[in-house]
């Protein structure tokens, strides 16, 4: 697997939007079409939570690139909180530019600030919006960014549904076009860069694996109802650190071994992507169906299925919910079929380890409640009852590890704008 | 007779009253140069939920917000969409912190709105009936 900073293209987005605030001088307010809109804003987004649950010899975690959990009876603070800042500048009448910056848990453990998009827009008009640096790309029907709780209803997005998605955005470009088609609106949208996506694992280590990525996404929109088809490739180089274990499992001799080999020692790998999605949101209802699945060239990479389901119903300021979501690996874990010797028990468990690295057979029902605090804080209460198969989205320190088990995670947070 | 009258006085009386008690209606208003007659609500939608701002005349809308908290505001968005000023300021969450789209330019009251309409020929606002002048255009009218 490729590895690559996520340094230097920080760096360089912060260069730019240091370079355009100079650039801008000192003014902080702009004429546009004779009105006085500001040139610079800045805003921000947080979620403070305690996350805790019950299951013996696992840790919890939202998504695979967060290198630590919360264990059995543990209140933990760190799961499901997170801070972001944001810098819009207005830099001409069709031109503006934005740089956003978020701390959280990364596959280091670390909460070093990264930025999550920065990106110069270019829309001339409203139709059509072309952007390039840092984009975000379409995976979240209603809620657009899964970092900002204050804009969703759940208190977290669903694990089945995005916990193996750990970077939505890639460093390219973005064009979409938006017209009127009979009595709603359709809107197209390319996007294509490099993309990576992080891992933690339990042992401590963590990867970064940057590919290319290529998408589409159409929606149309129609008073409440938003319907979707997105699709996505990522396209990533195989990880030569492999080449040892490709060519022990030829030299076996064994068809079965062979035929793994095969699987494994592609020079790239290639996950194709689909999305479906339907929301409605009218009223005090909200409504959300998606479907995602994913095929792939090789066993390295998963193949599944993922459903999700949620509903909320908006009662004055409370917002009580009800989710279900499910994630199904498509194949089940492949062996070498070699003999139960010690001699190739390495070679077994070598080849094992590279599927169970990325498995998410598991399925949650959840319920909770959002409350408004005011326009730009609220407080929300989750309970989720989930079924663990076959994950690798938790830590697994039973032993021995693996198979079946339940757990009930329980969270509060407080999401707040500015 | 004069029990028919007086029935018929009563409901004079009651519909008076009702009459004195509902809200006046929202009208969404535009510059008379801006080239266009009227907005359906679903044009009304997309341009201040930042879906679609393109106007039929082809000049690209600049919708203006009212400040929270406005009565005003609180019953354009109940009427238009029927959230309230969480919903919609979460809304909004979504779609600036996406670098999808920027919230309506905001103002303190109707007054101010209503000169940025008279001096914009792209500007759209909304304002109670009882805010309106002659130069400005009335392109859709949102009852209670």
């Amino acid at each position: 697997m490729k590895r690559k900073s996520f340094e230097e293209p920080a760096r360089l987005a912060r260069s730019i939007a240091v370079g355009l605030l100079c650039a801008l001088g000192l003014s902080s307010r702009a004429l546009t079409q004779d009105l006085e809109v500001p040139r610079f804003s800045v805003r921000g987004f947080g979620t403070l939570a305690a996350t805790t649950h019950d299951a013996e010899g696992i840790e919890f975690r939202r998504s695979s690139d967060q290198a630590d959990g919360v264990g059995e009876g543990d209140v933990d603070l760190a799961t499901d909180s997170q801070a972001g800042l944001q810098l819009n500048l207005k830099l001409a009448t069709h031109f503006d530019a934005v740089v956003q910056g978020v701390t959280r848990m990364h596959s280091d453990g670390k909460w070093t600030p990264r930025v999550s998009q920065g990106f110069v827009r270019y829309s001339p008009d409203e139709a059509l919006v072309i952007r390039a640096g840092r984009v975000g790309y379409d995976i979240y029907l209603l809620a657009e960014s899964r970092q900002v709780g204050y804009s969703y209803v759940t208190l977290r997005p669903s694990l089945e549904f995005y916990g193996m998605v750990t970077n939505d955005e890639v460093d390219g470009a973005d064009a979409s076009v938006t017209m009127r088609v009979g009595p709603g609106l359709a809107r197209a949208r390319v996007f294509g860069g490099e993309g990576s996506s992080d891992t933690a694992f339990m042992d401590g280590t963590n990867t970064e694996t940057v590919g290319q990525v290529l998408g589409t996404c159409f929606d149309y929109l129609y008073r409440g109802w938003t319907a979707r088809v997105a699709l996505l490739r990522f396209r990533f180089d195989a990880d030569p650190g492999i080449a040892p274990l490709l060519g022990a499992l030829r030299a076996t001799g064994s068809p079965q071994a062979a035929a793994i080999a095969d699987s494994l020692g592609h020079d790239e790998y290639e996950s194709l992507g689909v999305q479906l999605g339907v929301a409605y949101e009218e009223g005090p209802l909200q409504a959300l169906l998606l479907y995602g699945g994913a095929t792939s060239n090789s066993i390295a990479v998963p193949e599944f299925s993922k459903y999700y389901a949620q509903v909320g119903y908006r009662v004055r300021q409370w917002t009580p919910f009800l989710s279900y979501a499910s994630s199904r690996d498509r194949n089940p874990v492949r062996g070498t079929g070699l003999p139960d010797i010690p001699q190739l028990a390495p070679l077994e468990a070598a080849v094992r380890r590279v599927q169970l690295s990325s498995r998410s057979t598991q399925h949650t029902v959840s319920a909770g409640a959002r409350f408004d605090l005011s326009e730009h804080v609220d407080f929300k209460v989750q309970i989720d009852r989930t079924s663990l198969e076959d994950t690798s989205l938790v830590f697994d320190h039973r032993n021995p590890p693996g198979g079946p088990a339940n757990m009930t995670v329980l969270a509060a947070s407080i999401d707040f704008v500015f | 007779m004069q029990r028919i009258l007086i029935t018929l006085a009563l409901c004079l009386l009651t519909f008076g009253a009702a009459d004195a008690n509902e809200p006046a209606s929202i009208v969404v208003i535009v510059n008379p140069a801006s080239g266009i007659d009227k907005l359906s609500r679903d044009e009304v939608i997309d341009i201040f939920l930042g879906r679609y701002r393109k106007l039929p005349s082809g000049r690209v809308a600049m919708p203006i917000d009212m400040e929270n908290p406005n009565a005003d505001r609180a019953r354009f968005y109940q009427l238009l969409v029927n959230k309230s000023p969480t919903e919609i300021s979460s809304y909004w969450a979504r779609l600036v912190f996406s670098g999808k789209s920027s919230p309506p330019f905001q103002v303190p009251d109707a007054q101010t709105a209503v000169e940025l309409v008279q001096s914009n020929p792209n500007a759209i606002a909304y304002v109670d009936r009882a805010s309106l002048n002659s130069r400005v255009k009335v392109v859709l009218e949102i009852k209670p």
